[in-house]
């Protein structure tokens, strides 16, 4: 075992890896199953554990990972299938031996799991589940955090937030709302609702606020993840997505910059040698691309603020600063 | 010897704790390797028979509640057995009620 063992799993390996398989897993099991995909995450995941920390990470993490998943699946599966049935899109496939490890293994191929991560985000979103239900199950689900650690962020006890994400949960199972993509008829007011759930996680994330700076970082973090699965399939590439990600990558280009020991510096005073210039060109980038349609949304136009004030080279250049102190959240 | 029981695997850990708490697993074993302590070490699985009795009966196991249960060994390098509990006393898992069972390999 050696440094490169350390480094491999550098960044969210585990809680990115937890997200696909949970939604992966979902999606051959059912959305009645939600609580079986979880767990069978969480086998998989002490198992990594307990192996990797005697004989170092294995060349590729996640497709060792993935094995396991798939093989706990495939027992869950075998264990049910006579007397309890599995609903999902590809329960008929899963209930033949002919064709269940094909299957399997097919969901677990990076397109279906980009895929099923894009269903996953469609199902937590739903209308019909209370909006800060939407969040705590989207966290939980597709990013991987722990109750305790969506408790931690959003200043919430453990219990509020258990009580969110059961809501959500019973709502997925009573509406029997499936994992699949909103028909094109239903599709952007759908998508609608899954922009404002990144954008409220975003926000969250982004107000200076009691909890932990890490926490606040990965909250914007995985808002951005989660608008970049929209912004890479063709179906929800649309400029409304390319606006929000515009705005958030002007936003965290001065994530940095905002604070102080003595507490949150407004624009005004903020050193703007700080701000992060890749993030900056790629929200510049994203928002041109964003109003090449004739589709203008509210975070075109939020998105459109925030570039103005950051083209500026100081606050004072600002071309008509008077007229944009829309809301105190751009000035931070 | 270091025979670990219970800790990490026996309580519900996030992904981001499972992750942290194997990155400081690597770590002290990184340490262990460059103080030329460290000579092996394997997990075991959660599972095995016991043998038992002039009848060699035979139970399944495992043979201890989850909060017990051997996650696997660790053999190393120590001058005496006080030293091996100082050593022993990185172990990653004490956070979350693990306990390390320090014991002499018998030199023949």
């Amino acid at each position: 075992m050696s440094s490169q063992n350390i480094n491999q799993l550098a960044g969210h390996l585990f809680r990115h890896e937890a997200g696909r398989m949970a939604a992966v897993l979902a999606r051959l099991l059912g959305s009645d199953r939600l609580q079986t995909a979880e767990d069978i995450v969480q086998d998989t995941l002490v198992k990594a554990m307990e192996t990797w920390r005697y004989n170092g990470v294995p060349d590729n993490p996640s497709a060792w990972l993935y094995r396991v998943a798939k093989n706990k699946a495939l027992d869950f599966i075998r264990s049910r299938q006579r007397h309890d049935k599995i609903h999902s899109e590809i329960a008929k496939e899963i209930h033949s031996e002919w064709t269940l490890p094909t299957s399997v293994n097919r969901m677990f191929s990076v397109p279906e799991i980009e895929d099923s991560q894009l269903r996953m985000m469609f199902a937590t979103c739903h209308a019909s589940i209370p909006e800060e239900s939407q969040i705590a199950l989207t966290l939980k689900i597709l990013g991987g955090l722990s109750i305790k650690e969506i408790a931690h962020a959003f200043l919430a006890s453990e219990e509020t937030i258990q009580k969110r994400i059961a809501r959500a949960k019973d709502r997925l199972r009573e509406e029997k709302i499936n994992l699949e993509l909103p028909p094109p008829h239903l599709l952007a007011d759908r998508l609608d609702a899954v922009l404002k759930v990144i954008y409220l996680l975003f926000s969250e994330g982004y107000h200076p606020s009691e909890s932990a700076v890490e926490i606040r970082e990965d909250l914007c973090e995985e808002a951005m993840r989660l608008a970049h699965f929209l912004i890479q399939n063709p179906a929800t590439h649309r400029p409304k997505v390319l606006a929000l990600m515009a705005l958030m990558c002007l936003q965290a280009a001065r994530f940095d910059s905002r604070s102080s020991a003595e507490g949150p510096i407004t624009l005004e005073l903020q050193d703007r040698s700080r701000w992060s210039q890749r993030l900056m060109n790629e929200g510049f980038r994203l928002l041109e691309q964003a109003s090449e349609g004739d589709e203008l949304s509210e975070y075109h136009v939020e998105a459109a603020i925030a570039s103005v004030h950051m083209k500026a080279a100081s606050f004072e250049d600002t071309t008509g600063t008077n007229s944009c102190h829309s809301t105190t959240s751009s000035k931070i | 010897m270091f025979i670990f029981h219970g800790g990490s695997s026996g309580s519900s850990l996030s992904p981001a704790e499972a992750q942290t708490n194997m990155q400081k697993w690597f770590a002290w074993v990184e340490k262990l390797q460059k103080e030329n302590r460290y000579l092996s070490g394997e997990p075991l699985e959660p599972r095995g028979k016991l043998v038992s009795g002039s009848k060699k009966l035979v139970t399944d196991g495992p043979f201890a509640e989850g909060k017990e249960l051997v996650g696997g060994y660790f053999v190393i390098h120590a001058k005496d057995l006080d030293e091996a509990v100082v050593i022993s006393k990185d172990c990653p898992d004490f956070e979350y009620n693990g306990k390390v069972e320090v014991r002499p390999v018998m030199k023949m």
